[in-house]
């Protein structure tokens, strides 16, 4: 914040009151009287007169030069901004696209999953019809409600082929049920893996790593043709022994 | 300690299809010991084996990749630097140390398949890049089923996570290349490596690139183990923010030979900035766990704390560690810090030692 002079105060606190008489004593006749308002005028004008030689050395032409750098200056990291925004967008919109893909393969599986649930609900479905069907007509051979012991036989007959094919079809559909637990478990390892948190799993098993490293026991590669960094560390004999003397003296 | 090459089928073409299964091993005739360790680093694989004579060979591969434009000409350029390539669904990728090399030059980040001690939830290529790396480091068993001690990292105490798929995952590619897996924490691995001498009884620390790991032992049995979920990285990601540059690019300095105690530049107090929060980060958290834990063993005599892994490779962290140190109230008394004798190796070495006493 700026601080406004205060000529008056100035004055009066570099100053003293002298008393005429005082000034008699000292041998002083006579004085010459200036109006303080008279030498706030002439110290005001003096700094108005200072300043504006001051700012009449800042020529025109150093004033647009002192432009021209502030602007190449925001120009410049502006650029620097724009690029490495641009940078982050790009790798941002690479690791969307890995995702995206890696999404669509869980998605398609997902899909799969869901199908074989349906089918599965729709089995149940028919059994439980069935059973009920079993049950109805078990109920009313039991009521003897007007229907004669051979069409009853009859009938049990008919429910028993139907439950037959269907304990058949659901036999069939084992497979389905195999395949249902497969995909759940596997689509479950990838979104576990996809968290990288675990929650039980001890091992994985082989189909599941193959599926993880790519299912492929074959690259191209020129690993073998590649020397790999390789040192020799001494050797670790000392420690060696000591613990196995410690692990026979533990037994 | 002395460097030295294997020509491992270095007639093999360029490009060529090579089986990662591996064949049915043979144990007679071979050089080597029954037994291998394998340090799993979010940073660096590194495994280890022992020959008939004691002594002992280590592989290491930086745990990165990074694609490439997949042409004739690159891979036949690739071949002739010595540079490692897999092609995966047609794209070109570039493993190991070679990768990070690439990602400096080419002011690009690797991709790292790990990341914070486990296998990365966010890299799709994780698995089929960890599968090629360890069969480069491991190659076909020389033993029928040998055993392979492989690192895992403890529980977090400031995360909520476990390592139990992360284990199951290794488990599972170190069996499908032929080894029975077994795995072991990184700081016992550390204890079995560097605390022979006080009867494997003290505290070993694995200062990694996603986390640091640490193991109280008693006599080689674990009192307690977890880790902290800083690492490395996490110190790799905070310079490169700081100083506008690519996390790669704050690895290669933090990797140049800088010593904390002295930074140079504006670059390497950076480092050292958040090298000294990180070492604080993981002894307060040390500390803490210590003062809540039942079941902390109390020893009879002041015991040693050893420090391993690359990130404690840089010149002056056993200063700082120190330093650190002796600003908290630690509640076991301690006779001396330092650091292993070969950080980068400690753990597989560690491994090895579990490995071949079969424990």
């Amino acid at each position: 914040m700026s601080q406004t002079l205060d000529i008056s105060k100035v004055i009066k606190g570099s100053t003293c009151d002298v008393t005429l008489d005082s000034l008699n004593k000292r041998g002083v006749r006579q004085v010459k009287v200036v109006n303080q308002e008279m030498i706030s005028r002439l110290i005001s004008k003096t700094i108005d007169s200072v300043l504006a030689q001051r700012t009449e050395k800042v020529t025109a032409a150093e004033r647009e030069k002192v432009m021209q750098q502030a602007r190449e200056q925001i120009d410049e990291m502006a650029k620097k901004a724009r690029e490495k925004a641009q940078g982050r967008i790009a790798e941002l919109e690479t690791e969307v696209k890995r995702l995206n893909s890696r999404l669509r393969v869980s998605a398609a599986e997902e899909v799969e999953v869901e199908q074989l649930r349906q089918e599965n609900e729709r089995l149940s479905e028919e059994v439980e019809r069935l059973q009920g069907e079993v049950n109805r007509l078990s109920e009313a051979g039991a009521g003897g409600g007007g229907m004669g012991p051979e069409a009853v036989s009859r009938l049990l007959e008919k429910v028993g082929a139907q439950i037959e094919q269907t304990i058949a079809a659901a036999k069939t559909d084992g497979d389905v049920m195999g395949a249902l637990s497969t995909l759940t478990e596997k689509v479950e390892k990838i979104r576990f893996s996809a968290s990288g948190r675990a929650t039980g799993i001890e091992a994985l098993d082989e189909a599941t790593i193959d599926f993880l490293t790519g299912g492929k026991d074959e690259v191209e590669t020129n690993l073998t043709a590649v020397d790999v960094k390789q040192k020799k560390a001494g050797d670790v004999k000392g420690a060696l022994d000591k613990l196995k003397q410690l692990q026979k003296g533990v037994e | 300690m002395v460097e030295t090459t294997e020509g491992s089928a270095a007639d093999t073409q360029p490009g060529a299809e090579i089986s990662a299964q591996t064949a049915p091993p043979t144990g007679s005739g071979s050089k080597f010991e029954a037994g291998r360790g394998l340090d799993v680093g979010t940073a660096n694989l590194v495994s280890s084996i022992q020959d008939k004579d004691g002594d002992v060979t280590i592989k290491i591969q930086r745990n990165a990749f990074i694609e490439v434009n997949a042409d004739d000409y690159t891979r036949n350029m690739l071949t002739k630097l010595n540079v490692q390539y897999v092609v995966l669904d047609g794209r070109m990728v570039v493993v190991g140390d070679p990768a990070f090399e690439l990602a400096n030059i080419l002011n690009k980040e690797t991709r790292r398949p790990m990341k914070d001690g486990v296998i990365s939830p966010n890299e799709n290529d994780a698995m089929p890049i960890e599968k090629i790396l360890l069969s480069t480091l491991l190659g076909e068993p020389n033993y029928e089923k040998e055993n392979v001690y492989f690192s895992v990292p403890a529980d977090p105490i400031d995360a909520d996570f476990n390592v139990v798929y992360h284990q199951g995952v290794f488990g599972s590619l170190l069996k499908k290349l032929g080894y029975t897996p077994k795995p072991l924490q990184e700081g016992h691995a550390v204890v079995f490596s560097e605390l022979a001498e006080d009867d494997f009884t003290g505290i070993g620390i694995s200062c990694g690139g996603g986390m640091f790991n640490i193991c109280v032992a008693y006599k080689s049995i674990p009192a307690l183990g977890f880790s902290t979920s800083r690492g490395g990285d996490w110190i790799d990601r905070n310079v490169a923010t700081v100083l506008g540059i690519k996390a790669s690019r704050a690895t290669a300095i933090k990797e140049r030979g800088i010593n904390l105690l002295s930074p140079r530049d504006r670059e390497e107090e950076a480092v050292e900035i958040y090298y000294r929060n990180l070492i604080s980060y993981a002894l307060e958290a040390i500390k803490s766990r210590f003062e809540s834990s039942e079941g902390m063993p109390s020893f009879p005599e002041p015991i040693e704390i050893v420090c391993a892994g690359g990130t404690s490779m840089i010149g002056g962290f056993i200063d700082i560690f120190q330093d650190e140190f002796e600003s908290i109230k630690f509640p076991i008394e301690v006779k001396n810090i330092r650091r292993a004798e070969d950080p980068l190796f400690t753990v597989s070495k560690g491994l090895l030692v579990a490995s071949l006493s079969d424990l």
